[in-house]
């Protein structure tokens, strides 16, 4: 057997990372609102001996104009809630929840962490985050979001602190819950150096992966940490199919789920103005997108709604291109061929692992774990048992009394 | 709008500690069968404190029909996050969520904006404000969900929820008869007559005293708004 043990999250989001998902279910309130939906996800996870399912953060309910947002408001529970409650319906499962470093007390998360670790014995992660978003802000009593930097100044002296109260508190089962760190940007890659034991990254191309790993491991060097202390799992959304056709027509059904009047909202909440009240047949209202309240540069550039032939499209059109428009990597094929891109990526050194983003959970989580984790399995690329008890024992991480600390 | 219950039927564990915390969560599910109605979780104590919250969830996925109370430091909270966590437990729990205020430094006019905050928040989506169009692809209805706008003295909260009310709408808190202001805010006043400590070498004791409840709801289960 290959000493290469892939690691493989399931990022767990409403019904699929698709945000048309929810059309799909019968029973898609009920779904977001009970325990056995999310129980049975974490089930085929753990049956496919998977080392986590992760849980995002969301601290406000999107609005338009100070109204709600029905296309795109989607209940989002409390991740250190959810996570004890399916902990008691698991077995060996690590569970690892967001938790903003910017608009929650350092003592509160410390408790809240120390306790769920040693209710699921030792199977917790905690993704420590600074929030991004501005519109939290208004809900935690801040006129202001801070800005980058003071977050992560922030952050530093948070995640100190929590460290600090693990310590001090009677043994915890895996000496402490893991540490996970998502941010790319370079004040987040120095953060990440001194304190991400996971990172989960966006890597679409194979090359720059590799580099940026590399990048990072020399990084944790250079401030007294052993590289092998690191694992980073860019996400993934896998569309399977048995044929290459059966996984382009998933794929193709999937796109069907995004309903016009969600990517109308989304366009509204990028920008700040109601998409709703222009018709989809006309061109986009380039004038007005100009002077937007929200207009940005980069990925927000209103230039780059314009074709490269310097048409404006209309708006059902460029709705239906930004449809297949995907912020993380993505995949449609067959499991032999899923298969086939996490050998690579594990051989060349682009990843420790991947973080699992369904479309559509309810297919391809089962599908994932029937259809590709045998394969993965007969290559010797993943275990076929759990050979530890603990979040950090799955991972093959040390406890932090066993590193070299700064 | 405050219920008194009366005889001993809430559980207070003198003896939850993180060394505990095991042979708890068995006696949580035997209490649960014997058709005790609502169990204190959780504890501030600064040297081995317990996540209330965190606890009742678990509880709650091993249990039926108990209710889970937890326990709440109003120093080291937001109001959102409290509201959210509150509403995640009583979704998963089917509606046997409540909670109390934990702490002796607390500044009362503060804690009592807190439940205020809380309060709103929890009921910042109308009961039938979840419609799954899937025709229009709405699954919530714009005008069944309302900002709070809430601008106090300690805190300052735009609201909504991001998650839907819970299936007890405003989440009962519990209060101690001894303790202060928050009193008054209170859906339930616990005192000695009602309130049974016990460790865990206690517990084979009260097999011959199991309360008789009834009722849908927690509040209903025990006594009810009066």
């Amino acid at each position: 057997m290959s000493a290469r043990n892939i690691a493989l999250g399931l990022f767990v989001l409403g019904h699929g990372h698709n945000v048309g998902s929810w059309r799909s279910s019968p029973s898609p309130a009920r779904d977001l609102l009970t325990l056995d939906y999310y129980r049975d996800l974490a089930r085929h996870a753990e049956r496919g001996r998977l080392d986590m399912v992760f849980f995002a953060e969301i601290l406000y309910s999107y609005e338009l104009a100070g109204r709600h947002e029905g296309a795109l408001a989607f209940p989002t529970l409390d991740p250190f809630v959810l996570i004890p409650a399916l902990s008691a319906v698991t077995e060996a499962i690590g569970f690892t929840g967001t938790y903003s470093t910017t608009y929650t007390d350092a003592c509160a998360t410390a408790i809240k962490l120390a306790t769920i670790d040693r209710l699921n014995g030792g199977r917790t992660g905690w993704n420590i985050v600074t929030t991004g978003a501005d519109r939290a802000a208004a809900n935690f009593s801040v006129r202001e979001h801070p800005d980058k930097e003071e977050r992560y100044l922030r952050a530093g002296d948070y995640v100190d602190k929590v460290r600090a109260l693990w310590q001090a508190l009677p043994p915890l089962p895996q000496g402490e819950p893991v540490r996970v760190q998502a941010g790319m940007s370079p004040t987040g890659k120095t953060f990440a150096a001194k304190v991400a034991e996971v990172m989960f990254t966006i890597a679409k191309e194979k090359a720059a992966a590799v580099t940026f790993r590399k990048e990072l491991r020399q990084a944790l060097s250079e401030v007294g940490r052993d590289p092998e202390e690191l694992r980073i799992m860019p996400g993934i959304a896998p569309i399977l199919g048995g044929t290459e056709q059966e996984a382009r027509a998933n794929e193709e059904r999937y796109l069907e789920l995004l309903h016009p009047n969600t990517q109308l909202a989304m366009l509204s909440d990028q920008f700040g103005i109601d998409f709703s009240r222009y018709r989809l047949e006309d061109p986009l209202p380039m004038d007005d997108i100009r002077q937007a309240p929200k207009v940005l540069s980069g990925a927000r550039d209103p230039a780059r709604l314009i074709g490269p032939d310097g048409e404006v499209p209309t708006l059902g059109d460029y709705l239906r291109r930004q449809a297949k428009v995907r912020a993380h990597n993505s995949f449609v094929g067959t499991p032999e061929q899923l298969a086939d891109l996490f050998d690579e990526w594990s051989e060349t050194g682009a990843c420790d692992g991947f973080n699992l983003m369904f479309p559509l959970q309810s297919e391809g989580v089962p599908a994932f774990v029937d259809e590709v984790v045998p394969i993965l399995r007969k290559r010797g690329l993943v275990r076929s048992d759990y050979q530890s008890t603990t979040l950090r024992g799955h991972l093959g991480l040390r406890e932090p009394k066993d590193t070299v600390t700064r | 709008m405050t219920a008194r219950i009366v005889g001993p039927t809430v559980i207070a564990p003198k003896d939850l500690t993180s060394a505990t915390l095991p042979q708890w969560i068995e006696a949580t599910v035997r209490l649960d069968e014997a058709g005790w109605p609502l169990l204190l979780v959780g504890n501030c104590d600064p040297k081995d404190p317990l996540d209330g919250l965190a606890m009742a969830a678990f509880c709650a996925a091993r249990t039926r029909q108990i209710g889970l109370c937890a326990a709440v430091d109003p120093l080291t909270v937001e109001p959102f996050t409290l509201a959210r966590g509150l509403a995640t437990l009583d979704h998963m729990s089917g509606g046997r969520a409540a909670w109390r205020l934990v702490g002796s430094e607390a500044d009362p006019k503060r804690s009592c904006e807190l439940v205020e905050v809380v309060r709103k928040l929890l009921t910042s989506w109308a009961p039938d404000a979840l419609i799954e169009n899937v025709d229009d692809g709405m699954l919530s209805h714009a005008d069944r969900v309302h900002p709070i706008a809430h601008e106090g003295a300690y805190f300052a909260v735009e609201g909504p929820l991001n998650v839907p009310r819970p299936p007890q709408g405003r989440v009962p808190l519990v209060a101690l008869s001894n303790e202060s202001a928050v009193n008054s805010l209170a859906e339930l006043l616990l005192n000695d007559e009602t309130m049974l400590h016990v460790s865990l070498e206690d517990l084979a004791a009260l097999s011959d005293m199991t309360p008789t409840v009834t009722g849908e709801t927690l509040i209903e289960r025990l006594g009810g708004l009066q």
